[in-house]
C-alpha cells in the first residue's frame, strides 16, 4: 500500500466502529473512501483526511523584538525575525501564522506565581485557584476537542512531555504544583498526567493486544476487559452513599476514569500494519528523548491513532540547563538576569533553539503526503507559552504560533497583529488581584487567546461555540 | 528528567531578588524569643502566601480533628504494597505518572488525582501482577484450593482469605459474591479457570477499596475513633509506605490496636522493622528536598569533578545519616552540629580529606570544615546555580525547612538584579541588593544563613577565597546574634526551639497525608503537645513519631451526616 492510498483510507478508517472494522479485518483498510460512513453534519465539506490538533508549549517567553515580525501581513522568507529564522530555513514559514497581541490575562496571578498561573492557563483560559491543595482551574481545550475528535481514533488524545511531574514544595509562590506541570485538565479539579517516557507512549498508542490473536480471540479479550471495568463500576457506585461528599469529588474521578477507559474498548481498532511498528527507546538524554517524542507524535499521526496531542518542551521554569546548545545556566534564570552583559543573546539562542525543533517537526509532518495535501495541512498546530517575555512576566501579548492549514480551514504564511479594544483590560490585570483580573476579563476584547483556542477547534471540525471566556472566534484567522 | 519547579524556583530566578511583605515587624520581632525561631509563625510549609494555604480543602470544623481525603496509592506505595500482598518483584508502578506533590510531599491525600490516563497504568499492571499471581510459584498466595475441580466454591474460598487483605479491612458476603458473579461471567464467555479467574484478581486490584485508602463515613457528624483497621492502614502507611502485615491487623481485629499499649506496641515494632526505611527513603528524602539532588545540573565547565559517582556519595552520607536519626540513635540536633559522617573514597576526595579505604559509605571523624547537615555536599549541591553556589536559596531552604519560617513570596516587577562586575564578591553583590527598601526585609533575614555558608561552592567544594577576596562567613542575625563561622551558626540553628517543632510539623504533614490547619487550635494543640514529647526526649525521631501516631488527629476523624 502506497503512503499516499494509505493515508487516504485512515482519513475514514476511524470513522468505523472497531467492530465493523474487526469483522472485515485486513480488507476494509484496501477499501476507497465510503460516503456512507463519513459523518455527516460534522463539517461543512466532507474530510478528505482527519484533521489534528497539536499543542505545544515553551517556558519562559519568547523575545518581542526577536519574535514579532515588523509589520502585518505575508510573512516573509527572507526577512524573517531572528527567532523564526529556523522556519524559513525548514521550509515551512509558509505553513505558519504568527499571531501578535494575542492577550491571556487569565494567566495573570494573584500577586505573583505568573510561571504556574500561565502555564495552567495557556490551554484553559481560566485563572488558577491560588492553593497548594484542593486546586481549581477548567477543562483544557485538548480536552474539549478530545471528546468530540477522539471518538474517531483509538485513542482520545496523547500528553506528551519533556520533564515529569513531581517537584518538591509549592511550586510557585502558593500555587499548586500540579499548575506547573500539567498543562491537560480533564476538568476543574482533575489535573491530566502526561507521558514522560516515549516508548511507554508509544505502547499505550498501540494498546495491549496481541496481533497473533484472532478476530475471535480479541473480541473475547475485550469483552473480558469490560466485565472487569463493570463490575468497577458497580463496585464505585454502591461506596457512593458511604463517603463524604468530599470523598464522592474522588470518587467520581474514579468512576469518570473507568468510564472514559471503557469507551476506549469500543473505539476504532489500531490499523494492522502498524500494530507491529517498533517504538522507540526512552533515554536519560534530553536530546535523544525529544527525538523519541517526536518519533511517536509522528507516529500517533500517521496511524492516526489519535488526533489531539499535547507536548510540553519542559514544565514550567524548565527545561533548565541546556547544555546541548553550551547553556550551562538555568534557562528560567536567565530571563531574569537580562540586564547582564551576554545574557539577553544567551536567551535568544534558547528561543531560538526551540523553533528549531518546532520547524523540524512540522517540516516532518509535511514530509507526509495525506490525500491531495500532507499530514502538516491537515493539522491545526499550537504554540504558546506561560508568560510573554520572560522578564516581566506579562501575560498580554503572548507567543501565538500557529501551523498547518487545519485541513483546508486555514490560510498561512501571515503575521496577524491584533490590538484590544479596550486597553484598559491589560492595565487592570497586571494589578495582579483577583477583583482586578476579573473585571479585566470581563471587559470583551476580540484579542484573547480564548478566541484564538475557539477558531481551532471549529476549524478541527469540533462544534463548539464557546470555550472558556472566549467571545468569538478570534477576527481573521479562519478562512470565510 | 524531572522539571526544575521545586518550592525555590521563585528564587532561582535571580540568585538575589526583592521581597515584599517580610515587613520590620516579622524581622524583629524575635527581640527576646529564639533567634530564628518562629514558634507562633504560620502552620503551612512552602512558603505559600495566598488564600487557602495552610488548608486542607476539607469543611471539617477546624474544632475537631479534620479528616483526610480518600488516599489514592501513590507510585510509592503501590509498589511496596503489591509487594507485600503477592510477593512481586515488579516495581510495576514506577513508570506511573509521578504523582503530584503538596507542602514537598508526594503522599497528601488531596493533590493525588485518578484520571483514565493513571487508570490505564493500574490497569495494565494488575494484568501482569494476575498473570504472575497464577503462575506455578506463586498461585499458593492466591489461591487455595483445586480451581478446576471447585469452580465457584474454590474461587469463593479463595477470596474469602484474599480478599481481606488486598482490601484491608473485613469484607463482607456479597462482596466475595460480586467477584465470583465476575468469575461465572467470563466462564460462560468462554474463558478457560485461569482467565476467568485472573479477570477477579485484576477486579479486586482495581477496586476502589484496593487502589484507596478509604474511611468510610458514618453518617453521623463529629469525631470518631478510626477502627482498628483503618488505623492499622494509617499508621503502616506512615511508616512503612505499605500494607499492614499480618500482626498489624490481628491486632485491629482483636482490639488491642485502639488501645494506648497496643498502639504504642505495634509503633515499636514496626519501627524496627526493615519496612521502616521507608519514613528516610521518602520522609527524610523529600523533607530535606534531596530528591531534588538527582535532578541538578552543574555546568561541566565550573565543576568538571562532579559525576554521578560523586552524586550517589552525596546523597547516601546524608540518606545514612538520616536514617541514624530515624533509628533513634542520635538526636536530631546532631544532624547540625555532628562532626562525623558517612564518607566513602570518592566523597572523601571532594572534601579533601584522607581516603577511608572504602567505596561504601564509612562512618568516620570528618576534617574541620564538615560536619553537619549545612555542611554536606548534597544539600549544598541542590542549593545552588548550575555555575554557582546560591546563598539565597540556601538562607530560604534553612528557614523552611529547618525553621519553618515561611516568607512571603517575591512582589511582583522585581528589580533586576544589578549588573554582577567582575571583581566583586557574592557579599558585595547581595549587600548592593540589600540597599533596596523592598529587598531589605526578608533578604535581611535569608542573606546572612546563605553566606555564612559560602565557602562551600555550587557542588559543596571547601574554598576560601571567591572573586579574588578571602569568604567572611561571619554575619549578624535579625534580633542582633552574632556568628563567625557555618559551624557556630549550625550551632545556632540547633538549639533554636523552632527546629524540633518545623520537623514535626512536616512530620505531621507527612504522616497524615495532609497538611495541619493554620487555623485551627486542635491541629495546633496536637503540634505544640508533639513537639513537647519530641524536645523531652532529647530531640529523639521515633518519639515524635510516636507523638504523632498517639494524637487525637491521627487517631480520629470527623464524620459528616449522611446526606
Amino acid at each position: 500500500m502506497s503512503r499516499r492510498s494509505l493515508g487516504t483510507s485512515l482519513g475514514q478508517r476511524g470513522f468505523l466502529s472497531r467492530r465493523a472494522l474487526l469483522r472485515g479485518a485486513g480488507v476494509t483498510l484496501a477499501l476507497p473512501f465510503l460516503e456512507s460512513v463519513a459523518p455527516r453534519g460534522l463539517r461543512a465539506a466532507p474530510p478528505s483526511a482527519p484533521v489534528r490538533l497539536m499543542y505545544w508549549f515553551i517556558p519562559n517567553g519568547i523575545l518581542y523584538d526577536k519574535w514579532i515580525p515588523k509589520t502585518a501581513g505575508m510573512l516573509d522568507p527572507l526577512a524573517a525575525p531572528e527567532s523564526l529564522v529556523p522556519l524559513a530555513d525548514a521550509g515551512v514559514l509558509g505553513d505558519v501564522n504568527i499571531l501578535s497581541g494575542v492577550d491571556n490575562l487569565c494567566g495573570y496571578p494573584e500577586t505573583v506565581g505568573d510561571h504556574a498561573s500561565g502555564a495552567s492557563a495557556m490551554l484553559t483560559c481560566v485563572p488558577a485557584k491560588k492553593v497548594i491543595e484542593g486546586v481549581e482551574l477548567g477543562i483544557s481545550v485538548d480536552q474539549v476537542a478530545a471528546a468530540t475528535l477522539g471518538q474517531l481514533t483509538p485513542r482520545p488524545s496523547l500528553e506528551l512531555g519533556m520533564a515529569k511531574s513531581g517537584g518538591v514544595g509549592d511550586c510557585d509562590s502558593g500555587y499548586a504544583c500540579a499548575y506547573a506541570q500539567t498543562l491537560s485538565w480533564n476538568d476543574k479539579t482533575t489535573p491530566r498526567p502526561k507521558r514522560t517516557d516515549p516508548k511507554d507512549a508509544w505502547l499505550w498508542l498501540l494498546g495491549t493486544e496481541d496481533a497473533s490473536l484472532t478476530v475471535e480471540q480479541r473480541e473475547r479479550m475485550r469483552r473480558g476487559d469490560k466485565s472487569v471495568l463493570d463490575y468497577l463500576l458497580n463496585e464505585a457506585t454502591g461506596l457512593g452513599p458511604k463517603l463524604t461528599s468530599e470523598d464522592r469529588v474522588k470518587l467520581d474521578q474514579y468512576l469518570t476514569s473507568v468510564r472514559t477507559v471503557e469507551k476506549q474498548l469500543d473505539s476504532a481498532a489500531v490499523p494492522v500494519e502498524c500494530q507491529s511498528a517498533k517504538p522507540p527507546e526512552n533515554s536519560t538524554d534530553y536530546i535523544k528523548r525529544l527525538g523519541a517524542m517526536m518519533d511517536v507524535m509522528e507516529f500517533a499521526y500517521r496511524c492516526d491513532l489519535t488526533r489531539v496531542v499535547t507536548f510540553g518542551l519542559g514544565n514550567a521554569f524548565g527545561p533548565g540547563p541546556m547544555p546541548w546548545i553550551e547553556i550551562g545556566d538555568d534557562y528560567h534564570s536567565l530571563t531574569h538576569r537580562m540586564t547582564d552583559p551576554g545574557v539577553p543573546e544567551q536567551v535568544a539562542k534558547c528561543i531560538l533553539w526551540e523553533v528549531q525543533q518546532i520547524a523540524a517537526f512540522l517540516k516532518r509532518l509535511k514530509a507526509m503526503p495525506e490525500g491531495d495535501h500532507n499530514v502538516l495541512y491537515n493539522t491545526a498546530f499550537f504554540v504558546s507559552s506561560d508568560v510573554g517575555e520572560g522578564g516581566p512576566h506579562n501575560h498580554d501579548n503572548m507567543a501565538c504560533l500557529l501551523a498547518g492549514n487545519a485541513g483546508g480551514a486555514i490560510a498561512t504564511g501571515r503575521h496577524i497583529a491584533y490590538k484590544p479594544e479596550d486597553p484598559n483590560a491589560k492595565r487592570l490585570a497586571a494589578k495582579r488581584t483577583a477583583a482586578d483580573r476579573a473585571a479585566a476579563i470581563a471587559i470583551p476584547n476580540s484579542n484573547r487567546l480564548a478566541n484564538v483556542h475557539l477558531s481551532l477547534l471549529q476549524a478541527a471540525g469540533v462544534p463548539a461555540t464557546s470555550f472558556a471566556d472566549s467571545t468569538g472566534p478570534i477576527p481573521g484567522l479562519l478562512n470565510t | 528528567m524531572r522539571g526544575f519547579g521545586f518550592s525555590l524556583s521563585m528564587l532561582t530566578a535571580l540568585g538575589l531578588v526583592c521581597l515584599g511583605g517580610c515587613t520590620a515587624n516579622i524581622a524583629g520581632q524575635q527581640q527576646g524569643g529564639p533567634p530564628l525561631g518562629t514558634a507562633g509563625s504560620t502552620m503551612a510549609a512552602g512558603g505559600g502566601g495566598g488564600a487557602g494555604v495552610g488548608g486542607t480543602g476539607s469543611t471539617a470544623p477546624l474544632g475537631g480533628p479534620g479528616r483526610v481525603a480518600m488516599h489514592r496509592l501513590n507510585v510509592t506505595e503501590y509498589n511496596n504494597t503489591v509487594h507485600d500482598l503477592l510477593g512481586t518483584d515488579q516495581r510495576l508502578s514506577e513508570n506511573f505518572p509521578p504523582d503530584d506533590t503538596a507542602y514537598g510531599f508526594d503522599n497528601v491525600a488531596s493533590a493525588l488525582s485518578m484520571t483514565d490516563v493513571t487508570l490505564s497504568y493500574y490497569i495494565d499492571a494488575a494484568k501482569k501482577l494476575a498473570t504472575e499471581a497464577l503462575s506455578p510459584a506463586k498461585r499458593a498466595s492466591v489461591i487455595s484450593c483445586n480451581l478446576e475441580a471447585g469452580k465457584e466454591a474454590c474461587v469463593s474460598d479463595s477470596l474469602n482469605a484474599f480478599l481481606p487483605k488486598a482490601w484491608r479491612r473485613p469484607t463482607q458476603p456479597d462482596e466475595v459474591t460480586r467477584l465470583v458473579a465476575l468469575y461465572t461471567a467470563n466462564k460462560t464467555d468462554g474463558a478457560t479457570d485461569d482467565e476467568a479467574f485472573g479477570r477477579v484478581l485484576q477486579a479486586a486490584l482495581l477496586a476502589p477499596s484496593f487502589l484507596f485508602r478509604i474511611e468510610q463515613n458514618s453518617g453521623v457528624a463529629g469525631a470518631r475513633p478510626l477502627d482498628g483497621y483503618e488505623l492499622a492502614s494509617r499508621l503502616s502507611y506512615f511508616l512503612w509506605s505499605s500494607m499492614p502485615d499480618a500482626e498489624l491487623t490481628g491486632a485491629a481485629a482483636n482490639g488491642s490496636l485502639s488501645g494506648d499499649a497496643g498502639l504504642s506496641g505495634q509503633i515499636a515494632r514496626l519501627l524496627a522493622d526493615n519496612r521502616a526505611s521507608s519514613l528516610s527513603q521518602n520522609f527524610g528524602s523529600q523533607w530535606l528536598t534531596l530528591r531534588s539532588l538527582e535532578n541538578v545540573h552543574p555546568d561541566a565547565m565550573v565543576y568538571g569533578s562532579f559525576d554521578d559517582s560523586l552524586r550517589d556519595a552525596m546523597r547516601e552520607e546524608t540518606m545514612r545519616f538520616f536514617a541514624d536519626i530515624a533509628a533513634g540513635k542520635r538526636a536530631l540536633s546532631d544532624f547540625l552540629t555532628t562532626n562525623s559522617g558517612y564518607v566513602n573514597d570518592r566523597l572523601a576526595q571532594h572534601y579533601g580529606m584522607p581516603a577511608v579505604g572504602s567505596t561504601t559509605p564509612t562512618f568516620t571523624m570528618l576534617p574541620p570544615a564538615r560536619g553537619g547537615l549545612l555542611t554536606q555536599a548534597s544539600i549544598l549541591t541542590v542549593l545552588a546555580h548550575p555555575k554557582e553556589s546560591a546563598p539565597v536559596l540556601r538562607g530560604k531552604w534553612i528557614l523552611n525547612q529547618l525553621l519553618c519560617k515561611d516568607l512571603p513570596p517575591p512582589p511582583p516587577n522585581v528589580p533586576q538584579e544589578p549588573a554582577a562586575a567582575t571583581g566583586t564578591t557574592r557579599r558585595e553583590r547581595l549587600a548592593a541588593h540589600r540597599v533596596e527598601p523592598t529587598c531589605k526585609a526578608c533578604h535581611d533575614m535569608m542573606d546572612p544563613l546563605g553566606l555564612a555558608l559560602e565557602n562551600y561552592d555550587g557542588i559543596g567544594q571547601f574554598r576560601t577565597m571567591d572573586a579574588g577576596a578571602p569568604i567572611d562567613p561571619s554575619g549578624t542575625l535579625s534580633d542582633g546574634t552574632s556568628f563567625q563561622t557555618p559551624q557556630e551558626l549550625a550551632g545556632i540553628i540547633a538549639k533554636d526551639p523552632a527546629l524540633p517543632r518545623c520537623v514535626a510539623k512536616h512530620l505531621f504533614t507527612y504522616g497524615l497525608g495532609r497538611s495541619l490547619r493554620a487555623d485551627s487550635d486542635f491541629d495546633t494543640a496536637m503540634l505544640d503537645a508533639a513537639t513537647q514529647s519530641f524536645t523531652n526526649s532529647g530531640q529523639l525521631l521515633p518519639k515524635l513519631v510516636e507523638a504523632v501516631v498517639m494524637s487525637d488527629v491521627f487517631r480520629q476523624r470527623e464524620d459528616e451526616a449522611a446526606q
